[in-house]
């Protein structure tokens, strides 16, 4: 320890010997894995998302949601967030690989929104512009929506104009002590359209082999079955 | 090349004194506390709207930059790069000089590195506000703003490390060990995150791993390793008794410097198993160095416990001692899947974060500022004020931290009922909330403190100046100054 050059070159050793094993390994095995082709959807998953998805995921990032939101569903055996119904499977490194940045996030101050795209849906194509509208009150007053809800109100997100003519079709049905003023209406702008569109796109339902969808409960004999054959802890892993 | 030879040591003639090695510190000391004590409190603060607004969330809604999801990240950030980062630089490099010997060598790159550094926190938090963060913890501001801090930490590191090798001591002590390897650490980590990031960077969760990487390195052995050199300075000078194992001190040294990189997965990560096996197993092997740093300094402190009570500075450093401890346990307890599944996620992940910054460096270098200070300039704080400071300091840190750690725990209870709703949880843990956000407003209420009582050292020191200037201006005295000369 007394020798400067030892030491020198001791600490950068130390510190060395982590990038490789954290880093570079890793990233020999899953640094330039692959899309992989779903027989259940017919495309490689998972696909680029749409171009407005895309603007959204740049509002997620620069606003901080993943400061309160994480994107994680953990298995079976490490915390319940399958059986809060977060997601159908728990989520694998091919669920991110499109992700730029990927937004794991690390305090859940509101629930994870791997799968926010579906969750409330439940796969009704009818359901989305049910689903537009209530992303959108949510994010221009939570509480509208769910009532004592922390999330903070993003009104910056929206405009609040008066009405030339009839009301737009894209302005929020507002009532009570959220709606806006007599002869106002509060429409969102491009940034929250984008950022709906992003949140609607969060889903990773797609069966995968290390990470297999368990057969939805449709019949009550193969659910009994399926119950016991797909358990995550039986799960095939790679 | 490698020398093993201790380097061959200068005619004592050349040996500064202490005063000598305290007065190079001057300039540096000035400069880096009065801008930490500007961080600090900007910090605090947007951590306490953020806080705020937890309980409020619709208040200032109408402005982006005042939305939570900016406000915390650059907090928090101001808190690690403003203070703990640039405070951590300065008392490093004092501890360093002392404990080498030697005053500080080449000051004026540490000075042209504390500028850029400022320049790189002014624009990373500007840039966050804005909404230009990159998304990732601790590495949220925007590229340029992180390479500035990188060059800037290269500066001041190289000055470090050019005082240590002139150094005029053949011994070398435990403290200035955590001081080289805390000035190493930052730079390496991170230019190799920015490296790796830079043109299209890692695809997928592999950008999660150099994040984590990046965040764990530089809290456990940059921030980490000045608070263990401030603790191991400060406990064997306080107790006036010797570090009660310089061979322990080695074996948490290299333990800490190996395996606490490793510690970056958590269970029920997206990555393979054998990653998220790695990263449990680093994070074991760093529990080696936590033990043997803990039990050094309970040797060394065992039988003098009330010495730690004797004065603000002892007090401080008591509370950073247990808080390096504790958040070391919380660290293992969170390797084994039961706790993990249970507490990720929820509040006791903040907790933990204050633990080690709010308690552990901040609190260790409150510790030594003021004995800082007053030997390099001169100038002593006010001891009431020090005593004000350090009393609403240890009460803020406390009262942050631990409801933080104890809510997550109700939190994570809560919510091991999945039948539980998500919000209701969440409501269960709400009033140990409340109570961190009253800590965060004691807290920042000392750094007030603190402000103003820097504030008054520079006022003396300006009217030191302009006494000298009047002397030197004064006819009479200078013509009475020119018959004494002659």
């Amino acid at each position: 320890m007394n020798s400067t050059p030892l030491l020198f070159l001791g600490i950068l050793i130390a510190l060395a010997s982590s990038w490789w094993g954290v880093l570079v390994a890793p990233s020999l095995q899953i640094g330039n894995a692959p899309t992989v082709f779903s027989k259940e959807t017919g495309q490689h998953y998972p696909a680029n998302r749409p171009g407005l998805a895309q603007q959204g995921a740049e509002i997620y990032r620069s606003e901080g949601c993943n400061s309160c939101h994480s994107q994680l569903v953990r298995p079976e055996g490490f915390g319940n967030d399958l059986a809060r119904g977060w997601g159908k499977r728990r989520t694998v490194a091919q669920d991110y690989l499109r992700d730029n940045p990927v937004l794991l996030g690390s305090v859940r101050i509101g629930p994870d929104l791997s799968n926010i795209g579906y969750r409330m849906g439940a796969g009704d194509t009818n359901a989305q512009p049910v689903m537009v509208a209530y992303h959108l009150k949510h994010l221009y007053h939570p509480r509208t929506v769910a009532p004592g809800s922390v999330m903070p109100a993003y009104p910056y997100l929206f405009e609040k104009r008066p009405i030339q003519g009839s009301p737009s079709a894209s302005a929020l049905k507002l009532e009570g002590a959220f709606a806006p003023p007599e002869g106002f209406e509060v429409v969102p702008t491009p940034e929250a359209t984008a950022l709906v569109a992003y949140l609607l796109s969060l889903r990773s339902g797609v069966s995968l082999a290390e990470a297999p969808v368990p057969p939805p409960p449709t019949n009550a004999v193969e659910t009994a079955t399926s119950s016991t054959n797909a358990a995550p802890a039986s799960a095939p892993t790679r | 090349m490698i020398s093993t030879a201790t380097p061959s040591l200068p005619k004592s003639a050349d040996i500064p004194s202490l005063a000598e090695v305290d007065a190079s510190f001057r300039s540096v000391a000035l400069f880096f506390f009065a801008k930490a004590a500007f961080w600090l409190i900007a910090g605090a603060f947007l951590l306490l709207l953020a806080s705020i607004k937890l309980h409020a969330p619709a208040m200032m809604s109408g402005a982006a930059w005042l939305t939570y999801g900016r406000l915390a990240p650059a907090g928090w950030d101001i808190l690690v790069y403003g203070f703990a980062g640039q405070a951590g630089f300065a008392v490093g490099l004092w501890l360093l000089a002392r404990a080498s010997m030697q005053r500080l060598q080449s000051s004026l790159l540490v000075l042209a590195g504390g500028v850029l550094w400022n320049v790189g926190v002014l624009a990373g938090t500007i840039g966050i506000l804005a909404g230009y963060s990159t998304g990732r913890e601790l590495l949220e501001m925007p590229a340029g703003a992180m390479a500035c801090l990188v060059v800037a930490a290269g500066l001041i590191g190289s000055a470090g490390w050019i005082t240590f090798a002139a150094r005029t001591e053949s011994q070398t002590y435990p403290s200035a060990w955590f001081v080289l390897l805390s000035l190493i650490s930052f730079v390496w980590f991170g230019s190799v995150a920015l490296m790796m990031y830079s043109g299209e960077g890692p695809r997928g969760v592999m950008q999660v791993l150099v994040q984590r990487w990046y965040a764990n390195g530089i809290t456990s052995l940059w921030l980490g390793g000045i608070a263990a050199a401030t603790i191991f300075h400060f406990l064997p000078h306080t107790l006036n008794r010797p570090l009660a194992s310089r061979s322990l001190a080695l074996i948490a040294f290299w333990s800490l410097a190996f395996f606490a990189p490793w510690a970056v997965t958590a269970h029920g990560d997206p990555f393979p198993r054998w990653i998220i096996s790695v990263g449990i197993a680093g994070q074991f092997m760093a529990s080696i160095a936590i033990l043997a740093i803990a039990m050094n300094w309970w040797k060394t402190a065992e039988g003098s416990l009330n010495a730690l009570l004797a004065s603000p500075g002892a007090r401080l450093i008591g509370l950073a001692a247990v808080a390096y401890v504790a958040s070391g346990a919380l660290d293992l307890l969170m390797a084994f899947q039961r706790f993990s599944s249970w507490t990720r996620f929820s509040w006791m992940h903040q907790g933990l974060d204050w633990l080690l910054v709010g308690g552990a460096v901040i609190a260790g270098l409150f510790a030594i500022i003021p004995d800082v200070i007053a030997r390099s300039t001169g100038q002593a704080l006010s001891p009431g004020l020090v005593r004000l400071h350090a009393t609403l300091t240890l009460v803020g840190v406390s009262l942050i931290a631990v409801p933080l750690v104890v809510g997550g725990g109700i939190q994570g209870a809560r919510l091991s009922d999945p039948t539980m709703p998500f919000m209701d949880a969440l409501r269960a843990s709400m009033h140990l909330v409340r109570l961190s956000s009253l800590g965060l407003v004691v807290f920042l209420l000392g750094q007030f403190v603190f402000a103003f009582a820097l504030f008054g050292v520079f006022r003396s020191l300006v009217a030191a100046c302009a006494t000298t200037v009047r002397t030197w201006a004064d006819p009479v005295s200078k013509n009475r100054t020119a018959g004494v000369r002659s």
